[in-house]
């Protein structure tokens, strides 16, 4: 079942928002920070731009610092909105500018909802100051914004947010720059999720308007860009507002007050951007979607590591308790007090029998009690679960240290983890003295016969006790009879005693019973610390609440809507790109010649057509007669006449832009210093490369 | 600038790696290892010559200022971005650095007259750090780790870019003596602008944690500042300390790196209260108390025995001796004679150390100082504390019981006035008998066997035989008491004594098998510690 765009969008922003990635994996900060700004590209266009799809195409103006973005932004306007300086970087908020008419559209927090309005200026990078100017013509708006690649990470990163929520981008880069790495991160970016980019090359020294656009322009056919317009804008004074001379930027407005005035180039540029704007996010699917698999399965690992670790503790300690190496130890001797297998009773035994009682307790002091058996038992058991829980905390610690995602657990565990809970010692204690007593209660309970309960009563309870606890310890795997006298020695004169009273049967059972119930209770209290541990650990993670396939599904259904949606605007996606280039690429293998691509409508006469018709107004108000051929006029404008004084005519350059359109594409540089010498095509400030096919309608073709 | 010792620096390098070798991150073991390397290479390649590298972004003007200080135009400048792709090297005077310049793997090379100002340099131009062309890059990484010096090429647009800062000027900050910055193409921008740029510049250098930048503002278009570039440069080459200066600046990088590895005050040795609850804990796993309990009711068996009422102190015997029920009668009269000495295959039958709470106990207590221990440095030593120990923990025991039944505890020893008691007490029996001999005579002489009474004398009324005898029974019971008062003190002390001595015998296992080791340890990394603060 069909959702609708809008719909699907913000059910996958929901998913996004759930995504916590909290787990320090490998990959979990660059996949965070990348939700976070496709949080923002959300909420900062791709959502106010699906709902109201007929507001003004914003344009970004963005790029290098010291390319003299700010200055080109002034000098398109005729008006210092933007303040320049020398000292990188330089902009600081954002300034939007855009037609009084078009107010409405970025007042309110339609766009970018995460900067407050200002509309003075700023120095505070969450604002925006928005500037309404009549040099600016309906329909477009352009987005000053800070640097991508200067040392103050902030200006960057606004950046970013910003080139991610324009329509359009404007980069500019200069001639100093344009081979840069980080921008040309920036272009390679844009192509990828197809959104539309014009490039300004600026600053260039007159000199170098020749080979400097030419060799930019093939980077950019190489590297995918060769659909997208490339501006020249050379190096040249400024006057005294700061502003270019305007011809020098003459073929830029022009550009885009034809732009503006095409409503359906207009909208298929807005489409195409949303379009593959939509598309880079849900492409992004796959990627979180493993990255939550792999939170969820770091997790599971630490806990089955610490799993693994007690379960072979616990093993190892059940198998302490009865493998006999208990009865070794104080438990042995205290039995051996107990049950008098010294020597002299031994001796005593056989001669003087009825005596021994009395003798023996005028010798030997008061017969030891059967409770300091239970004492040693007690102390002893304590130890070796104490000891094995310690342990098994430590074990786990440690391996979770050499994880970066457990090290991270451990840390905000807060105290010391490695350590085990403060009341340990007390919950052992009692677990050993439940289990003496559920050893009483057993053999209490044992016989019921008469007989039984007779012998029981007559040695006494505790005795009998002590005597199955002793053969609990000297019991392998639940075996009696011969293991039992290696085991423990002595641990037969107790396997005898029960047998007398209990029989064979019954003392099997009541072994298994006791051992089974020892091991219930001393596995309880270590498990304990387990669970101790994840409770500070891992139980502190709340699990992703997202789930992967429903992140993967999102993304399948927006993308099936997204086809619809384009195709039902009637913009097919696929088989055109936006911005279409009249230089054709076959035509111009880069190395051969390299060609400035893709900037249709300064040039031929008929081009000019649609763009004066559609608004004539706008170009009025920039100031300049007529922005295609204002590139003649530099030579006045400019005072020193050192830049590109080529005084050439209105004549030549209709001759230039008819040459424009033949079949071969042709660069028109204006030559600043040698305005006749034949290499150097005549053009400056812009070049143009022309092809025949998008010669008719060129504004909207592109 | 103070004389750097690197044959020092090697040394200290060198020792610092010995010490933390598996206690630190390969890596940082192995950069170490690797800057090693670099110095005993570099030093052996003409020592005193100075390689210069002119590093900049693309676009700076690095070719241009490499010519202009040069005085050559062998660097091509140009437009296009990125120009310099092969580093360029041009050699003043006449020394032959062909060897140096193999190691540092550049083939364009040129050489250049030279004054004195700059004999003994090398004079690089390096492609860009900053273009797409991204072999570019990995060059000048290559180079920026071997050259002795920089100039760091900088322009109005550039100087500020990221690139530069976090991944070259911020890392490099401890080079700053062998670091000069030339602000270049300042004929781009009016004197006013150079000057806040090049405020702007020093400040963001001292962010970089360059604390006395040395900016140069140039032009080499119009050859602005170039000759005081120049001189600067010039003196870093005839001062022929730049290698040793840049090597020791990495040789403190380097250092740094272990810093986080190593805790940041030294962590001494195990205190003595740590090592007391060692010691008391083993010594319930060697059965000190049990000895000494069994040692304590020995002696007042024997010493009963000795001083008891003889008619009944016969039965004391009938009772086995506490030691000898452990066999520990064996073991220590093993230890004493001479034939056999007390050697380390002896076991006592002591149950304590071979039963499985005993190695409980045993872990416990070596966990507890593993993590005292371990608590004062960082996780590479701790996890070599915790490793060492848990290979020492299977055999404590047995080492312990060993340490026991070495120790010389006198089994069959007595007190000197047990003899006297015993002596009397004989005495004392001998008269009660003789007494009531008499007394029996005396009864049966005259009836039965018709002999006269033998005389009796009397006390008062009462007569001799009869106090005699009975006295005599009274005497031997209150001799006997008041002995047995006085064994219970001597077993007392007899306990207290053979348990000191068995403590220590502990005590001397557990400094030896735990708290030496980890004491080791600790010094390895107190020393350590001191190596890097002292090459901070």
């Amino acid at each position: 079942m069909a959702i609708s765009l809008g719909d699907g969008l913000e059910q996958f922003q929901g998913l996004l928002r759930r995504t916590r990635l909290a787990v320090p994996t490998p990959e979990a900060g660059a996949i965070r920070e990348q939700i976070t700004d496709d949080l923002k590209q959300l909420d900062d266009y791709i959502l106010p731009r699906l709902a109201t799809i007929e507001a003004p195409l914003l344009a970004v103006v963005g790029g290098s610092t010291g390319a003299g973005k700010s200055t080109l932004v002034n000098s398109l306007l005729r008006q210092v909105v933007s303040r320049p300086g020398v000292i990188r970087p330089t902009t600081k908020a954002p300034v939007l500018i855009h037609h009084p008419d078009d107010s409405t559209w970025f007042s309110d927090d339609r766009v970018l909802p995460g900067l407050a309005r200002s509309i003075t200026e700023s120095s505070n990078p969450r604002d925006l100051h928005t500037v309404a100017s009549t040099a600016l013509p309906r329909g477009l708006a352009l987005l000053d914004a800070p640097d991508i690649d200067s040392v103050d990470s902030a200006n960057r990163k606004l950046a970013s947010q910003l080139l991610a929520a324009a329509d359009m981008w404007l980069f500019v880069t200069s001639a100093a720059r344009y081979a840069d790495a980080v921008p040309w991160d920036y272009l390679t970016s844009a192509v990828g999720r197809s959104a539309a980019v014009a490039v300004v090359v600026d600053r260039v020294p007159p000199a170098a308007m020749g080979p400097v656009p030419k060799h930019l322009a093939g980077m950019m056919i190489e590297r995918g860009l060769g659909s997208s317009p490339l501006f020249a804008v050379p190096e040249v004074p400024v006057d005294e507002a700061g502003l270019l001379p305007q011809a020098a930027v003459a073929p830029i407005h022009a550009w885009l007050t034809a732009l503006a005035g095409d409503q359906r180039t207009r909208a298929r540029i807005v489409m195409k951007t949303l379009d593959g704007a939509i598309a880079s996010l849900t492409s992004q699917a796959p990627r979180i979607a493993t990255a939550i698999e792999h939170q969820n399965n770091t997790l599971a690992q630490l806990r089955d590591d610490a799993e693994a670790i007690f379960a072979d503790i616990v093993t190892t300690l059940e198998n302490k308790t009865n493998d006999g190496t208990l009865l070794r130890g104080e438990v042995l001797l205290r039995w051996q007090d107990y049950v008098g297998a010294g020597a002299f009773m031994r001796n005593l035994e056989s001669r003087i029998g009825r005596l021994r009682d009395r003798i023996g307790r005028v010798l030997r002091g008061e017969p030891k009690a059967a409770s300091e058996v239970t004492v040693a038992v007690q102390s002893e058991l304590e130890t070796l679960v104490l000891e094995a829980g310690e342990r098994g905390v430590a074990r786990v610690t440690q391996i979770w240290e050499a994880d970066p995602a457990g090290r991270h657990l451990l840390e905000q565990a807060g105290g010391d983890p490695s350590r085990v809970s403060s009341d340990y010692a007390s919950q052992v204690d009692n677990a050993i003295r439940q289990w003496q007593s559920d050893v009483m209660e057993l053999v209490s309970t044992a016989g019921s016969g008469k007989r039984t309960q007779a012998r029981v009563a007559a040695l006494g309870v505790n005795a009998v006790g002590v005597a199955l606890m002793l053969v609990v310890f000297a019991h392998t795997g639940g075996l009696a009879g011969a293991e039992i006298g290696v085991a423990g020695g002595t641990a037969v004169v107790a396997q005898k005693m029960l047998e007398l009273i209990f029989g064979d049967e019954a003392i099997r059972r009541l072994t298994r019973e006791a051992t089974e119930k020892l091991h219930r209770r001393i596995d309880a209290v270590v498990i304990g610390q387990r669970d101790y541990l994840f409770s500070r650990t891992l139980d502190r993670v709340a699990p992703e609440e997202v789930d992967p396939a429903t992140i993967l599904d999102c993304a399948a259904d927006i993308d099936a809507v997204r086809s619809d949606e384009v195709t039902r605007l009637g913009l097919p996606v696929a088989a055109t790109p936006g911005l279409e280039t009249i230089v054709d690429s076959t035509h111009l293998p880069p190395t051969a010649t390299p060609a400035l691509p893709g900037e249709k409508p300064v040039g031929s006469g008929d081009k000019r057509e649609p763009v004066d018709g559609s608004t004539p107004g706008e170009a009025d108000s920039l100031g300049g007669d007529e922005p295609f051929v204002s590139l003649e006029e530099p030579g006045e404008s400019s005072p020193e006449g050192t830049g590109w004084s080529g005084g050439r005519d209105a004549a030549e350059s209709a001759a230039a832009s008819e040459a424009a359109t033949s079949d071969d594409i042709e660069i028109r540089n204006v030559d600043a210093r040698k305005p006749g010498e034949g290499a150097s095509p005549e053009l400056s400030g812009n070049a143009v490369t022309t092809g025949d096919e998008g010669t008719d309608e060129p504004v909207k073709e592109w | 600038m103070a004389e750097v010792n690197l044959t020092d620096d090697i040394a200290r390098l060198t020792r610092l790696l010995d010490l933390t070798r598996g206690r630190v991150p390969a890596e940082t073991a192995a950069r170490a290892d690797h800057l090693l390397t670099r110095i005993d290479r570099r030093q052996s390649l003409a020592g005193d010559i100075t390689v210069v590298a002119l590093a900049g972004a693309t676009g700076s003007g690095k070719s241009s200022l490499f010519n202009a200080l040069s005085r050559t135009d062998l660097a091509a400048a140009g437009v296009q971005r990125p120009m310099t792709t092969q580093p360029l090297a041009v050699t003043f005077g006449d020394r032959d650095t062909s060897a140096l310049l193999d190691w540092l793997q550049i083939s364009r090379r040129h050489v250049a007259e030279a004054g004195d100002d700059m004999a003994g340099l090398v004079l690089l131009d390096l492609a860009d750090h900053d273009s797409i062309v991204t072999s570019n890059r990995a060059e000048v990484d290559r180079l920026v780790e071997v050259v002795d010096a920089f100039i760091w090429v900088l322009d109005p647009q550039k100087y500020a870019d990221q690139v530069l800062h976090e991944r070259y000027l911020a890392p490099l900050a401890g080079h700053s003596d062998v670091m000069l910055f030339a602000l270049n193409q300042i004929d781009r921008v009016g004197p006013e602008q150079t000057s806040l740029i090049h405020r702007d510049l020093i400040d963001l250098l001292h962010r970089d944690g360059i604390a006395d930048p040395r900016v140069f503002d140039v032009s080499a278009l119009t050859g602005d500042g170039v000759d005081r570039l120049r001189d600067a440069v010039g003196q870093l080459a005839t001062a022929k300390q730049a290698a040793a200066r840049r090597l020791h600046a990495d040789v403190v990088d380097v250092v740094s790196d272990f810093a986080p590895t190593l805790a940041s005050d030294p962590a001494g040795t195990v205190s003595r209260s740590h090592t007391g609850e060692l010691v008391s804990s083993l010594d319930q796993v060697a059965g000190v108390e049990t000895i000494g309990k069994a040692v304590e009711d020995s002696w007042r068996r024997r010493g009963a025995i000795a001083t008891g009422w003889p008619v009944l102190s016969w039965l004391g015997k009938l009772r086995q001796d506490p030691l000898k029920r452990l066999r520990l009668d064996e073991l220590f009269g093993a230890a004493k004679s001479k034939e056999i000495a007390p050697t380390a295959l002896t076991r006592s039958a002591l149950p304590a150390t071979t039963s499985a709470a005993a190695q409980a106990r045993v872990d416990q207590a070596l966990r507890s100082v593993a993590t005292d221990a371990g608590a004062k440095v960082p996780r590479g030593w701790r996890d070599t504390i915790a490793k060492a120990l848990e290979d020492r923990a299977t055999n404590l025991p047995d080492r312990l019981d060993q340490a026991v039944a070495a120790t010389d505890i006198d089994v069959t020893a007595k007190s000197g006035w047990w003899t006297f008691i015993r002596v009397l007490q004989w005495l004392v029996l001998i008269a009660t008998v003789a007494s009531l001999l008499w007394l029996g005579f005396n009864a049966i002489a005259e009836s039965y066997l018709g002999l006269p009474e033998l005389p009796v004398f009397k006390v008062g009324n009462i007569p001799l035989p009869t106090i005699l005898a009975l006295g005599g029974v009274l005497i031997g019971f209150i001799i006997a008491g008041l002995s047995r008062l006085g064994v219970k003190a001597g077993a007392r002390l007899r306990r207290a004594m053979t348990e000191r001595t068995l403590s220590k015998a502990v005590e001397k296992v557990a400094v030896d098998n735990v708290i030496e080791p980890v004491n080791a340890e600790l010094r390895r990394h107190d020393e350590a510690l001191g190596i890097v603060r002292d090459l901070r």
